[in-house]
């Protein structure tokens, strides 16, 4: 039986910052519990601040928790293993300029364990994908912001992860790029990948997501399915805690 | 063993193409613009020391032209990766944070070699011009220049990952460039601050002793004294080997905990 | 604990390969004598351990201050007399702190006080401290137990010189000043000649023989040493007057 792809257990993490003699105490994650079953798209949604963009570093290993355990496919966060297994589209994804996307993707391709000889097939097969063929060889400062993301698209599916995690994935995006990235989305899973994504576009959420769990303040308020009035659920779920918590 | 091998020379390929691209070398024409200026100069205003001048002043302008650029680069590259996120796709990846670390040191020392390298040659082309008789001390100049500027590489790493300012980082490195340079002369002021009855000697000589010594690999102000490849030349070597080693592994230390 | 292991490792490489090299410095710190220095020298080669260009600089400085080309030169009055080029002697003194090892600077200065402005004094006093720093040179290089072959390559841009040779020349040149002071000028191109002709010697001591041949009447002798620093100058303003002096010689040794 396949492993869960992603298992959260009691999650948290405070950010200390001192300055001038006084530190401040964040709390951005509250014991978070989540459970990711296989094939799905999972969405994390809440404000800006909510602590989203944290659960993703700390999923990645990229910051360390204070309190809590991560297991992708049953192996520890942090491990190579669950690296391998692992995708990772980050807000506004950066490349340097000067380079085409085939050799920002030889790049990538040479530090996610893809063997030499399945490397260049790999890099055309996720062009193609992303519908980057023919801008293959052109310098990425020719880019447009669509095409830029779906480039970001392409490096996280480039070692054939099983587990994908976007972070705002339609953030900047004109109402095309978002089509596009949804489309993306549902193709992948359809292939047997499994998603996790953050949002705050509760619209496009509704679309595509098979469950969403709403963050705010750190902690996870409610986990359910999408449907049309999520919107309006997802405020309303704020603001009775907002109440409850004064 | 093989695949961690791998991964440091690709980041180390990426960061040399990265800065190739970025076009940074066209810093060493404007190197060879003074020393072609310098060359007609001191013709004129030292006829019969042209040679010396010129090989001062090239020797010179290639250590800080390797300095500058080295520290630039190292300090930028780690802040900008860092704010635009690059970091996190490396890392986000089957890649150990020392190998990222390791990559961009081996990377930018890659792009300062083959700086020192060009402006050696074509310094030596100038000094064969204007009648100089070729001589090895000229490669254990740069060789003496490339390891000091590996020291300043480690330590642009290590400051960038403590600070979030590149000014800052730079000026800390500029700071320990010149105290570096001045560490015997600390000693001798020293000296005569007891003189005059302020005893700070022991605090001095912990501090000459913590600081880098760049007057030891300092061989294009003594090639004239001390031979190219003697015993001590490798030593002094070692010396900035080991020690730019030691920072760079003071700085996996922190970007281990480090934050992103 | 790998990574602690490599830095304990590192850090006794570190240690053991700095106990092993020569820390001592070679040259003198500028901290133990007061000079005024200008900034960029203190700068350049203090903090940017640039000292063998600073000297260079300075010593640029020095041949362009003493340059009268198109030039009202610095002068000041001292006890009633004009004094010019007051600060040379500065200049020259910057320049052997910087680089004790500058031997053309040595060889120069002197000449350039002492024959050319006829201020021995001066020229004296910068010889002392030439000979002072060229023992201090010599004794530093011998305890630093030099290897054979790095005492042969004591060099300045790939010409042999040995530190006593230096000295000697310089208590020579000395000596040779003093002669002229007191009037013996026929002992002064003795003392000259004996170190005139020697490799790489500065073309100030030729030219200065040269001059001293020609104020003796001696044209013949005069008419060798201009046709010898024409043939080795490769100073266009050397040329110029070499040649100038040649004519001239040519001309008086004809109507004699």
């Amino acid at each position: 039986m396949k492993k869960q792809p992603l298992i959260i257990e009691n999650l948290s993490k405070t950010y200390l910052q001192a300055h001038i003699g006084r530190k401040n105490k964040t709390r951005a994650l509250r014991g978070v519990n989540l459970k990711l079953e296989n094939n799905e798209i999972f969405s994390l949604i809440g404000l800006n601040g909510s602590g989203k963009t944290t659960a993703i570093k700390l999923i990645l290993g990229l910051i360390h928790p204070d309190t809590g355990k991560v297991k992708i496919f049953g192996n520890p966060h942090f491990s190579s293993s669950s690296k391998r297994k692992t995708g990772y589209l980050p807000e506004m994804p950066y490349f340097s300029r000067n380079f085409s996307p085939v050799e920002i993707l030889k790049f990538w391709g040479s530090l996610s364990d893809i063997p030499k000889d399945k490397l260049k097939k790999r890099i055309h097969a996720v062009l193609n994908y992303t519908s980057l063929t023919g801008a293959e060889h052109k310098k990425l400062n020719s880019f447009s912001r669509g095409m830029l993301q779906r480039l970001g698209l392409a490096q996280a599916l480039l070692s054939d992860p099983e587990l994908l995690i976007l972070d705002e994935p339609m953030g900047g995006l004109d109402p095309r790029g978002i089509i596009e990235i949804r489309d993306h989305m549902k193709k992948l899973k359809e292939r047997g990948k499994t998603i996790f994504f953050s949002s705050h576009i509760i619209s496009e959420v509704e679309k595509v997501a098979d469950r969403v769990a709403v963050l705010h303040k750190g902690k996870i308020l409610k986990i359910t399915e999408p449907h049309s009035r999520l919107e309006d659920e997802f405020l309303s779920i704020i603001s009775e805690h907002e109440k409850n918590s004064k | 063993m093989k695949k961690t091998a791998n991964k440091i020379y690709q980041i180390a390929k990426f960061t040399l193409l990265e800065n190739l691209k970025r076009k940074n070398f066209l810093i060493l024409f404007l190197f060879v613009i003074i020393i072609s200026g310098s060359g007609i100069l001191f013709s004129m205003l030292a006829p019969d020391k042209e040679v010396r001048v010129i090989t001062d002043l090239g020797t010179a302008s290639i250590e800080l032209f390797a300095f500058l650029t080295a520290a630039f680069v190292s300090v930028k590259m780690i802040l900008q990766e860092m704010e635009n996120r690059t970091v996190y796709l490396i890392l986000s990846r089957p890649v150990k944070r020392w190998t990222y670390i390791a990559g961009r040191f081996l990377g930018i020392a890659a792009q300062t070699a083959f700086y020192i390298i060009f402006m050696t040659s074509a310094l030596a082309l100038l000094l064969l011009i204007k009648g100089w008789s070729w001589d090895f001390y000229l490669v254990g100049i740069s060789i003496s220049i490339f390891f000091k500027v590996l020291i300043v590489i480690s330590f642009s790493i290590m400051f960038s990952l403590l600070s979030t300012s590149s000014a800052s980082s730079f000026l800390s490195i500029f700071f320990l460039w010149s105290l570096g340079h001045f560490s015997d002369d600390l000693l001798v002021l020293g000296e005569m601050l007891a003189e005059s009855g302020i005893h700070i000697t022991p605090l001095l000589r912990i501090i000459y002793y913590i600081i880098p010594n760049f007057n030891i690999l300092n061989y294009k102000d003594f090639y004239h004294v001390r031979a190219p490849l003697s015993a001590n030349f490798l030593f002094s070597c070692g010396y900035a080997l080991g020690y730019s080693l030691v920072v760079l592994l003071i700085s996996v230390i922190l970007f281990d905990s480090k934050e992103l | 604990m790998t990574k602690k292991a490599l830095l304990i490792l590192f850090l006794l490489f570190t240690v053991i390969s700095f106990n092993m090299t020569d820390k001592s410095p070679v040259y003198p710190s500028l901290f133990t004598k007061e000079f005024p220095l200008s900034t960029p020298g203190i700068f350049l080669s203090s903090t940017l351990g640039m000292r063998r260009l600073a000297a260079d600089i300075v010593w640029i400085q020095s041949l362009q201050y003493y340059s009268r080309v198109g030039r009202i030169p610095d002068s000041t009055v001292v006890n009633g007399e004009k004094k010019l080029f007051p600060e040379l002697i500065h200049y020259w003194q910057q320049v052997i702190r910087l680089d004790p090892l500058f031997i053309s600077a040595h060889l120069t200065g002197p000449i350039t006080l002492g024959w050319n402005l006829e201020r021995t004094e001066e020229a004296i006093k910068l010889l002392d401290e030439s000979i002072e720093t060229i023992e201090k040179m010599n004794t530093l290089l011998d305890e630093k137990e030099l290897l054979e072959s790095e005492i042969e390559h004591l060099l300045m841009v790939g010409d042999k010189r040995n530190l006593e040779e230096v000295k000697w020349k310089l208590l020579t040149l000395k000596t040779v000043l003093i002669f002229l002071e007191e009037g013996e000028v026929g002992e002064a191109s003795r003392e000259l000649e004996s170190i005139a002709f020697k490799e790489n010697a500065p073309e100030e001591i030729r030219i200065m023989l040269a001059q001293i041949y020609q104020q003796e009447k001696s044209y013949d002798e005069a008419l060798k040493m201009w046709l010898y620093i024409n043939n080795t100058t490769r100073c266009d303003s050397v040329k110029g007057l070499s040649a100038r002096k040649i004519q001239k010689l040519k001309k008086a040794i004809f109507l004699n």
